[in-house]
Formats: structure tokens, sequence, C-alpha cells
């Protein structure tokens, strides 16, 4: 048997599902599994475990090709039949579109299968298949609920119809990892992952300059170590010199994802905002704290498993482009971060409590859970907690009927929509 | 034309024709080296590299040492500067001869009868040489136009050797829409416009062009 997976998100999302790989290596053991994953990502291939084989997808060079004059009107068409061919000369029983998009649904109706197809797929009539009541979910109900009610990982792996359970992330290290990381690693050391893809989720370098400090005063001993990739260096640097001002012991990591992988695994604590890192984090056990910052949905990508803890501000802004939409503020206080650092490195958990009742105004701490049906969720941390308090009702009940299956849903999950 | 030699301030040969020289007069192993770094992200994504433009042939020789693994083919209108090529470079050079292949084309017509070979695969990339091209622009950026297949009539030209376009050929609401401007270039826009056009159930083709549709909006 042959399996095929469509990946074709960002770094984050392929290691969002790799509980899907495990729970498609669980449930057929014997088969053959594939992933197709954008080309721009192959950096990761090394550290995902149960897959056979890596197909990628070259957005870069079919954007190229559609779009610069320089290059023939019809290359893109061709490397792209070219894919799909070879695609379909493996004959796969069973394809997964983990990717709810237009492009990938087109491509999934390219894709052939021998005996099943699930996830979103568009025939030669721009018909919608979806063959999973998750996704039919996914697909009608989630923009209606604010927070989100399912994890994107667990939308990923139930959607995919996999065995119920509790599956967590699982990346594996690499010997080339291990040797890159091993000169930033100490007794006891915290990673600090101040930059994401965009500004728009970026706390700013002053306010971390300002909570590292203070952390530095609370734990001299604790190594703090600033991960990036090579092409941060510039930004790393301006922040390594504010720290090297306060006297703040520091070492600055440009690390391949290998590498970054290795040097989370055995740190303390993992202090982060919307980044693929965190996902790392969660794959090795590293314990996190996540801050979120502007679009940053975490009811969907948030840190995942047991224990994480996640700040946000209380206050929103909007942007000027984009007028109506809000954003989670950037002001969270540096000295709070510090605290909650600090707390949740000695696992105090009545401090996190209080932390969290104390600033109840200008902060929400949340910390992460796997409920009992192996679903994640964020519960607000307070003095007086209360488990279910975050999410509406319709999470239980959504949550009883998908799992319930196909037959208990139907009747909910009747009219055609499509991202 | 008049083809005569000087050396570089670099000492190596530079060629003339008609007085104009086709290479740099200082250092033409270092402009090829040069030409070379301005085109790598075209010439990296393509197994097949068409220059338009032989000149001297330093830019050439340079990119099959480069690129031992691509195929290069250059087209050239002056029969005098291949076979200078061939006499001076390339029969010094065995390890590069493999891989280049050197074609004299001097009249419009005859372009057509050429490029065919090329139109089935779409994937080669148009290389211009300019020190060259610049002394007969209108014949290279005519092949330059057809080669690569966006301006209306080279894309027609193109797509009679696309079993898979046909439609759009026989549609002649689109092809009149197309065709008011035989300058404009034309972009996926214009044939998804055409595939708009069309009845369900879409070829697997014309879902094809959707999918990639998807990665322009």
């Amino acid at each position: 048997m042959k399996i095929l997976v469509l990946s074709l998100l960002r770094l984050g999302d392929v290691v969002m599902t790799t509980p899907t790989f495990s729970g498609i290596r669980e449930k057929y053991p014997d088969a053959e599994l594939h992933v197709l994953m954008n080309q721009q990502f192959k950096s990761v291939e090394p550290l995902i475990p149960f897959v056979d084989e890596f197909k990628y997808f070259d957005r870069n060079q079919l954007q190229k090709g559609l779009g610069e004059a320089n290059r023939n009107i019809f290359d893109s068409f061709e490397r792209l039949s070219l894919l799909i061919n070879e695609l379909n000369a493996e004959k796969y029983d069973l394809v997964i579109n983990l990717t709810h998009n237009y492009l990938s649904a087109w491509l999934m109706g390219l894709i052939e299968s021998q005996s099943g197809k699930i996830g979103l797929e568009f025939d030669e009539f721009k018909k919608t298949h979806l063959n999973s009541t998750w996704f039919e979910f996914f697909n009608q109900h989630s923009q209606k609920y604010s927070p989100a009610l399912f994890h994107f990982s667990d939308v990923y792996y139930y959607g995919s119809q996999l065995p119920t359970k509790y599956h967590p992330f699982t990346l594996q290290e690499t010997e080339r990892g291990k040797k890159e990381a091993l000169p930033y690693q100490a007794d006891q050391y915290i990673v600090v992952q101040p930059l994401t893809s965009t500004d728009d989720k970026n706390w700013g370098l002053d306010k971390f300059s300002e909570a590292l400090e203070h952390f530095n005063r609370f734990f001299p001993s604790c190594k703090i170590v600033l991960l990036g990739a090579p092409f941060e260096k510039d930004q790393l640097m301006e922040l390594s010199m504010r720290l090297n001002s306060s006297c703040t012991t520091h070492q600055v990591a440009l690390l391949s994802l290998e590498g970054a992988l290795s040097l989370v695994k055995k740190a303390s604590l993992l202090l982060t905002l919307d980044t693929s890192i965190k996902h790392f984090a969660s794959a090795v056990g590293t314990k996190i704290l996540e801050l979120v910052i502007g679009v940053s949905n975490f009811f969907e990508t948030g840190a995942y498993g047991n224990g994480h803890v996640i700040v946000r501000s209380q206050k929103f802004c909007e942007q000027k482009n984009k007028p109506g939409q809000k954003y989670y503020a950037k002001d969270i206080p540096p000295a709070l971060i510090a605290i909650v650092m600090r707390a949740f490195l000695e696992n105090d958990q009545f401090q996190l409590g209080l932390l969290a009742s104390e600033w109840q105004q200008e902060v929400s701490i949340f910390r992460t859970k796997i409920d009992e049906s192996g679903l994640w969720q964020a519960q607000v941390l307070s003095h007086n907690e209360n488990d279910d308090d975050l999410y509406s009702p319709d999470r239980k009940l959504w949550r009883s009927r998908l799992l319930k299956g196909a037959a208990h849903c139907s009747q909910y999950l009747g009219e055609e929509k499509c991202l | 034309m008049k083809i005569e030699t000087t050396l570089s301030r670099s000492e190596d040969v530079v060629l003339l024709l008609n007085g104009t020289s086709i290479c740099s007069r200082i250092d033409p192993w270092l402009e090829a080296q040069k030409w070379i770094d301005l085109n790598c992200s075209l010439i990296e994504s393509y197994p097949t590299l068409i220059v338009l433009g032989l000149g001297a042939g330093y830019h050439i020789i340079r990119l099959a040492e480069t690129f031992p693994n691509k195929k290069i083919h250059v087209i050239e209108n002056n029969l005098n500067l291949i076979e200078l090529f061939d006499r001076q470079m390339l029969s010094k050079n065995k390890k590069c001869r493999e891989h280049i292949t050197c074609h004299w084309i001097h009249e419009y017509k005859k372009i057509k009868d050429w490029e065919f070979r090329f139109y089935r695969d779409s994937r080669y990339a148009v290389l211009r040489f300019n020190p060259r091209c610049f002394l007969e622009k209108d014949f290279y950026s005519h092949l330059e136009d057809m080669l690569i297949g966006r301006k209306f009539e080279s894309f027609v030209e193109q797509a009679r050797f696309k079993n898979n376009l046909t439609f759009l050929l026989e549609n002649k609401n689109w092809l009149d829409s197309v065709s008011s401007d035989q300058k404009k270039l034309l972009s996926i826009n214009e044939i998804l416009s055409g595939i708009e056009q069309q009845p369900f159930p879409l070829t697997k083709e014309q879902r094809i062009w959707k999918t990639l549709g998807e990665l322009i909006k």
C-alpha cells in the first residue's frame, strides 16, 4: 500500500502534521508513506520520522515561471505536469490533503488514487469533495468560532481518520544537529527566539532585552541563548548589543533547523513568539513560554502539548492597512515575562496562577492541556481556575459530534462552503 | 561584416565586427564571469540554455565550464564567428565541446523552422549576450520573443505544439481579445480567461492551468 500526504503550507504546519504521519504509520504499518511539501522547507526532511519519501512542490520556480517576463510562458505548466505525472506513476492507494486551500484542492483532483482520497479536492466540474467529517466541519464552520474550537494539529489528525488518542508531535535529532548545538549548551540554559517571519508578530528587541535583563537578575546561573537563522544575524546582534550594555550574559546561536532542534531539546525553557521553533520544542518535550502578538492565532497553532504557557495582551490594535481586523497588541510588560519565566522554570503553578490574577487587566495567561479526548486546549490561568471557561459550549458539542463519527455529524454538515 | 582582432588589456583576443568590439576590451573572461553571475538564477533553473549571441565566445566557454551538466545552444547569425569560435576555442576544449551546439540562423523566416524543436518541452532559459545582440538588436529581440512565447505571435506559434491548448486557438473571441495588442506581453491571466470560457468538465490540462492560477492570487 502506498499513501501520499499533501502538506503544502509552512514549516510549522509540516511539524504539526507529524502526529498524522505517526498515526498513519500505526494504522497502516506496512504502508509506504510519501509526503508532498514545499521545496523551500526541504531542510526539515532529516528531522521528520515515519516518512519513506518526500516529494517537493517547487512553488518558487513555478511562480517565477509564471511571473517573470524572460521565462517561457509554458515553463510552469511543463514543470507542474511533470510533477503530476511523477506522482501518478507512484499509483497511490490513498491520498490525504492536509492543506485546506484552492491550490491543493486543484492539485488533489489531478492526483490519482487507487482506493480513496481524504481532504479538500476539486473535480473536473469544480465540485468540492472532502470525505472527512472533521475537514467538512473545518471547511464550513471553523471561521464562525472565535476562539477557534480546535487546534490545527488535531484537525489534521482526526480529519485523516486516525485512531482516537493523544498524538504528540515527533521530530528526530540528527548527529549533525547535535554537533552544531553542542557549543551553546550548558548545565542549565534557556533558549530565546525573538524573531518571527513577519514584523507584525514580533514583540520588539527592546522588550526582549528588558525581560532578559530582569530574568538574568533572578537566575544568574541560567545561561541565555538567543536563537535565530543565519539570515537573522543582524537583528540578533542588535539584541546582543543591548544585552551587553546591561551586562546580561548570553550567547547568540545562528543555527540550521537540525541544530535548532538539538539546542532546544536540552533547554530548560523556550521563550518564543509564533514560530515553527515552538513546534520543535513541543516535539522534544521542552517547556514553551509563547508570547502572542499581532495576527497569531494561538487557538489554532499554539504551543502543542501539556503544560506550556501562553501570554497575550488584553489590548487589541488595528493595522493601518487592514482596518477592522484586530491584532493582539505588543504591550506585554517585560518585567512580568521575566517573573513568569522564573515561576515556570521553578514549576511554581501557584505563583503562575497568582500572576494571572494580578495582571489580568494587562494580559491573559493560558496553560495548555490535552483534554480527556486527546484534544488540545488552552485554559485561562487564574487563582480560581475553571477549565472550560474560555471555550463556548460549542467546543463540547462539536467535539462530541465529531469524535462519534460521520453518522452523528451529517445532519449538521449540510451547506457547501469552501475557504 | 568584416571581422578584425585586437588584444584586450588582459591580453586576450578581442573580436571586432565592422570596427565594434563584441566582447570586453578590458578583460573578456571577467566580463564572461559577470554575465554568468547576472544570469545565475535563470541558468540554475533549467537543463537547457539557449544563448543569443556568440560574440567572441568567452561567455560560452565559461558557462560550459561552470555548468558542465547543462546543454548549451548558441544562436549566432554570423557564420564566420561560429567558424572562428570552433577553430580557436572549441577545438582546444574538448570537454566543453560536448555540451555546446552552435546554430547559424540568419533570416527571420528560418527562425520558425528551427525553433519548434524546443517548443515541445519549454523548459529552457533564454540568455542574451548583449555586447553581440546590441549590434543586431531587431533580429535577436525577435528571436527572443519567439523563444519566450509571451507575445501573441510567438504564443500562437508555440501553442500549436501543445495539444492541450488547441481549445484556445479555436476560440475566436479569445483570440480577438488577446491579439488586439500584438506587442503586449501575455500572462497566465489571459490563458485563464480562455479557460473560464470553457464548459465543464475541465480537461486535465485545463485543471493544471487552474492550479497554476492559484499561485498568482
